[in-house]
């Protein structure tokens, strides 16, 4: 095989370590998280993304917008209002990361959103960004549902822990792939895109499972580009299947 | 008065008190709570890096000897306060060995950072280089974070009052 191989080293947002290998012919990858939190009066979704990615928010997502920002220590906290009030998000925007929950509705008032950020502990980091439930938030807040999702141009990959996972596995028994265990759904794509693609690797996600991990593999098309690609991508799809290595460790 | 009376009272001054003490502490906590929740309780800086006299602010420089970015800052953040004397700029390193590195004599302004372990770690909030601004009682106004596409005089523009206007209401962005 031969490849080239790159190893990222990331935070999940509930804090556990996430080691990816993937070859060169992966392309270089940006790395998003999700996680959710839900105790006594407390129910939300935090996504988290690289830095400076709400500065879209005022001019594309919510024009117009009314922005408010608090200072921390390690971090900002930053709140969009839409300009009809019908949105509302709040941002901790930290150096390197930075993590957004939303409101279907009018932003909060002071002591709820108080509430909010103190019943929640924010670490950035340049592996990425934590953000907990706070032991003096009191006890019941659980946090579940936590993703790392790995965004490029020529490949999208999710995991999960694999103790959260296993209730989202087929039941019939995948192919072995060293260590892991693979599965191949098919996409659920328009009729003109699905027959552009038969026939292809592109029309499937793959599903990965290993002791610590699961992990879903996409390779995104676009309608048009797809045609064109040859064999040599095909080669490079087969390269990144056979060799990328996800282990997560809480 | 009788002993059944005399009892009764004592009980009465114990749960008044336990009373007000569980407000006491229940009245403290909501306190903290608020006070970190709003955190907007002013951050000071370390004495070192407030304005010297006569001037309106600091504009304090967090440098580290490693840093890509950091030289460059520090040359831009000198040339943009070369002609303001209302400004002080502080270059803060956490070591002597970064201060000689991103010394640059030819460079326009002083040109060797601050060295100072205590007021470095106090002031570093995760990551280098950042810029901060101190007003004249020492309270920190105004923070940035500084990557490779930001516009720094437009961000320096932003951030320090304008000559004439008096510090306090120059301007937070």
């Amino acid at each position: 095989m031969g490849a080239t191989m790159a190893q990222a080293v990331l935070r999940a947002a509930d804090g556990a370590r996430v080691t990816v290998d993937l070859p060169e012919q992966a392309g270089g990858l940006e790395w998003y998280g999700h996680t959710r939190m839900a105790g006594p009066r407390l129910l939300r979704a935090y996504d988290l993304a690289p830095a400076g990615q709400h500065k879209v928010i005022p001019g594309k997502i919510l024009p117009g917008a009314r922005r408010e920002v608090r200072g921390r220590r390690g971090y900002d906290l930053v709140l969009y209002e839409a300009a009809d009030r019908s949105r509302s998000c709040l941002v901790w925007a930290g150096p390197y990361h930075e993590a957004t929950t939303w409101f279907g509705g009018p932003a909060p008032r002071p002591a709820v959103l108080d509430e909010l950020t103190t019943s929640v502990l924010f670490r950035d980091s340049r592996q990425g960004a934590t953000l907990t439930p706070r032991r003096t938030a009191g006890p019941g807040i659980r946090q579940y549902g936590t993703f790392v999702v790995g965004m490029g141009d020529r490949l999208v990959v999710m995991i999960r822990d694999a103790k959260a996972a296993k209730d989202g596995l087929p039941e019939w028994r995948g192919a072995r792939l060293g260590e892991a265990e693979v599965w191949k759904e098919r996409l659920d794509l328009d009729p003109a895109t699905r027959a552009a693609l038969a026939g292809t690797p592109f029309e499937w996600r793959y599903v990965y499972a290993t002791g610590t991990a699961a992990y879903t593999v996409v390779f995104p098309t676009r309608p048009g580009r797809d045609e064109t690609r040859g064999q040599a991508t095909g080669a490079a799809v087969d390269t990144v299947l056979t060799t990328i290595r996800v282990r997560w460790s809480a | 008065m009788n002993v059944g009376t005399a009892l009764a009272l004592c009980s009465m001054g114990v749960s008044a008190f336990a009373v007000l003490a569980v407000g006491a502490v229940y009245a403290r906590l909501r306190g903290l709570e608020r006070a970190e929740g709003a955190g907007d309780a002013a951050r000071l800086a370390p004495a070192g890096l407030s304005p010297a006299g006569g001037q309106a602010v600091s504009l304090v420089v967090l440098l580290d000897g490693g840093c890509a970015l950091c030289p460059g800052l520090w040359r831009q953040a000198r040339a943009f306060t070369a002609d303001r004397p209302d400004v002080r700029l502080v270059g803060l390193v956490a070591a002597e060995e970064a201060a000689r590195r991103l010394a640059d004599p030819g460079g326009p302004g002083e040109c060797a950072p601050l060295a100072d372990p205590g007021a470095w770690a106090e002031m570093y909030e995760g990551y280098t280089p950042c810029l901060y601004l101190v007003r004249a009682n020492g309270v920190i106004a105004h923070r940035a974070f500084v990557y490779a596409d930001t516009d720094v005089p437009a961000l320096l523009t932003r951030a320090l009052p304008a000559p004439a206007v008096p510090a306090n209401q120059g301007g937070r962005a």
